[in-house]
């Protein structure tokens, strides 16, 4: 049975950053990355290079051995980062996973808007 | 131009406290209906929503709509430095990248004030329609705090029930299994003591303890929790700020250890 879109798509609200302001702000925002790091950013770009096959189903280290096995020679870096336990934040399962680790995650439920 | 009076400071105070441990950094939207944030936590199996509505405040000015990238441990920071009693302002200019915080004294006899840079904060907001809940469950907050507690030391993950009889707390860990059942009980002296069950249908739902505990930092907002359970739907935990608004968190359940690896029925 195909996935349940629950709830339907909110409209986005007004954000004054993209409003219609005379003057811009000389001194920039500290720019933040709120939800993940560096390293989960790497790991999503690998996520959605389609030479190393789909992402779904798989953990990440899976995807990565099986395309080294097939001789796509994937980064390096990538099973660096899978393999380090230093950062709790590095997600095993790709970016579509609708569960982290045994718990669903709340975007499954709630549609961005 | 943003500007925002509360004389009951100490509501900020706790607000702050009560999402800070859950989530690090989150836009505060700023509109004439009143002053709200919506933030995932990192892990993204829960979510805080908070709503303080203008008329709760002695004074709000919001010209036009904004959304101020803050961290909100900082905030707290700054927050911790008010008097309980102390009445609070917040300030912002339009296009300025910086907000400003004001704790007076009740006497007016010493002004505080601490500025503090905004951050640019990407975050997508989510659409939580209004829905009716298979059980809802008002109990008194430190109660449903102390159940959390509890159940933790002795396993990480709590199932929730609500049946006629009233709603089951259960966990099990290496040392047991421990269950608590509160039945419905409204014959109180004060209606915030009063614990009640509000079944359509019976639910059964397995959260992870960690982040219930994260929620019951909200405990000294309100007397009272409500907790509103649906088979297909987050839980969600909601404390209510008088006269003002609410916290509400929602947490996604766990997976069932013999559930097939799809997605939640309807």
């Amino acid at each position: 049975m195909p996935m349940k879109k629950y709830y339907r798509q909110r409209k986005k609200a007004a954000n004054n950053r993209s409003s219609k302001s005379k003057k811009k702000s000389k001194i920039s925002r500290v720019p933040c990355q709120a939800e993940y790091d560096p390293e989960e950013e790497i790991l999503r770009k690998f996520d959605m290079d389609m030479a190393y096959g789909p992402c779904v189903g798989v953990t990440r280290l899976e995807r990565w051995e099986r395309a080294q096995k097939m001789g796509l020679n994937p980064p390096q870096e990538i099973e660096r980062i899978l393999k380090s336990d230093k950062d709790i934040k590095v997600q095993q399962q790709c970016l579509w996973n609708k569960k982290i680790g045994d718990n669903y995650k709340i975007i499954e439920y709630y549609m961005a808007a | 131009m943003l500007e925002l009076r509360l004389v009951q400071g100490s509501l900020l105070k706790k607000v702050l406290e009560s999402i800070r441990e859950l989530v690090n950094d989150a836009n505060f939207d700023c509109s004439s209906t009143g002053f709200s944030l919506q933030a995932m936590d990192s892990s993204h199996v829960a979510l805080v929503a908070l709503l303080l509505r203008s008329e709760g405040f002695e004074h709000y000015r919001c010209d036009r709509n904004m959304s101020m990238g803050i961290n909100l441990n900082n905030m707290s920071k700054m927050l911790r430095c008010a008097g309980n009693d102390d009445i609070v302002t917040i300030k912002a200019d339009d296009g300025s990248d910086t907000v400003t915080f004001m704790f007076e004294s009740p006497t007016q006899d010493k002004i505080s004030d601490f500025e503090m840079k905004l951050m640019d904060i990407d975050s997508e907001h989510l659409g939580i329609p209004e829905a009716e809940y298979h059980a809802i469950v008002r109990m008194p907050s430190a109660e449903f705090a102390r159940i959390c507690k509890d159940l933790s030391s002795i396993g990480d993950t709590v199932v929730i029930s609500v049946t006629k009889e009233g709603v089951k707390f259960s966990t099990k860990g290496d040392i047991g299994t421990a269950n608590i059942v509160c039945r419905q009980n409204t014959s109180v002296d004060k209606p915030e003591e009063a614990t009640v069950v509000e079944m359509n249908e019976p639910v059964s739902l397995t959260f992870a303890l960690r982040y219930m505990n994260s929620f019951t930092k909200a405990t000294p907002l309100s007397n009272t929790v409500t907790i509103s359970l649906s088979n297909e739907l987050p839980v969600v935990v909601e404390y209510k700020i008088a006269e003002m608004g609410y916290v509400r968190f929602y947490l996604a359940p766990k997976i069932e250890e013999d559930e097939e690896e799809t997605k939640p029925q309807a």
